[in-house]
């Protein structure tokens, strides 16, 4: 069913008040998921370092727990340790949420002109349907035809009544041609010009809806490279731990008995937190540093 | 960090009550509904050629 331009203008009118609504509330909820992907990730990585740390302990001395000599010392480095880690996570995904929140303005300012590309659209075609009304009935062009004829007219007489016809009305009509050719041409000229204008709309409309949806797709994948890259962070793929760990492993059924005259909290900090701290220095200085430029 | 709320189909929806996967659906709504109003905007634009 074909809408009257009263309808059209209102539905119109409601797409442009309920757009801005709706594109803030996308920019709000995409922006709240990435940190909210950011927070889970980095909780899941914490989560599996930590207890990666408690099972290096439980190898080291079982018996290693609260009131044990030196666990507030071991427990207050694991925590610092722990801090340091998740703060250097942070840094690394703000690195991408970064570039998410540029995708995210650039994509709610393209929305944004997207839909004035389409009141302009209207506006544009309501224009070329007055234009061409204004080319087909111009008062000027209309008083020119009209003279035109009433020259043609008079010129028709004197022949019929074999008098000679003044040559001032030859030249008349002449000039009356051309301003009618050139009446024509300024009028043809508007509606070629607002034609034009609608197609270079339509262009920029499907260039920007292209834009959005490449936008959309960025922002899916950094989020993907984001995650990876937060679990690939820092990790020594079980090597270094498991090795240190082995070592002790090596005593085999009497651990037990060593482990109680050992001192366990410098087994801690020499086989698990130092190097825990190598690799998160090394990530800060080299990975994070080199992404941050 | 608070995530605050956010309003769409006349509905209020606190983002810091949401899981991952709500707010993931919730944006695809929200685009759904976005392409949807334009499709219908530009159906209604009349084509003069």
């Amino acid at each position: 069913m074909e809408l009257t331009n009263q309808e059209k203008c209102k539905n119109l009118m409601k797409l442009y008040e309920e757009s801005e609504g709706k594109i803030t509330a996308d920019a709000i909820v995409n922006r709240a998921y990435v940190d909210r992907l950011s927070e889970q990730t980095i909780n899941e990585k914490v989560n599996a370092q930590m207890n990666s740390i408690k099972t290096g302990i439980y190898n080291i001395n079982p018996r290693f727990k609260e009131g044990s000599k030196n666990y507030e010392a071991t427990r207050k480095l694991v925590s610092e340790t722990m801090a340091d880690y998740q703060q250097a996570l942070i840094d690394l995904s703000s690195f991408y949420d970064g570039k998410i929140e540029q995708l995210i303005l650039r994509k709610v300012e393209l929305e944004a002109s997207l839909i004035g590309s389409i009141l302009n659209e209207e506006y544009l075609t309501e224009t070329i349907s007055e234009k061409n009304n204004q080319k087909e009935n111009d008062e000027v062009k209309r008083s020119v035809k009209d003279n035109i004829k009433a020259v043609l007219e008079k010129i028709k007489n004197k022949r019929n009544a074999n008098s000679e016809v003044d040559p001032k009305m030859i030249t008349n009509l002449l000039d009356q041609q051309e301003v009618a050719i050139e009446l024509d041409e300024k009028l043809s000229n508007n509606v070629d010009q607002i034609m034009k204008d609608k197609n270079d709309n339509k262009d920029f409309m499907s260039k920007v809806e292209r834009e959005i949806s490449l936008i959309s797709s960025e922002i899916d994948r950094i989020n993907e490279r984001k995650k990876d890259s937060i679990y690939d962070a820092m990790e020594v793929g079980g090597k270094e731990l498991t090795s240190n760990i082995k070592r002790i492993r090596i005593f085999g059924r009497i651990k037990n008995f060593f482990a109680s005259r050992f001192n366990t909290a410098k087994v801690v900090e020499s086989t698990i937190i130092i190097p825990l701290n190598e690799r998160i220095e090394a990530f800060k200085n080299n990975e994070l540093s080199s992404m941050k430029g | 960090m608070k995530l605050g709320t956010v309003i769409f189909s006349d509905k209020a929806y606190n983002l810091d009550g949401m899981s991952l996967d709500e707010m993931k659906n919730l944006l695809r709504e929200i685009e759904e509904d976005k392409k949807q109003s334009i499709n219908n905007a530009k159906n209604m634009i009349r084509n003069v050629e």
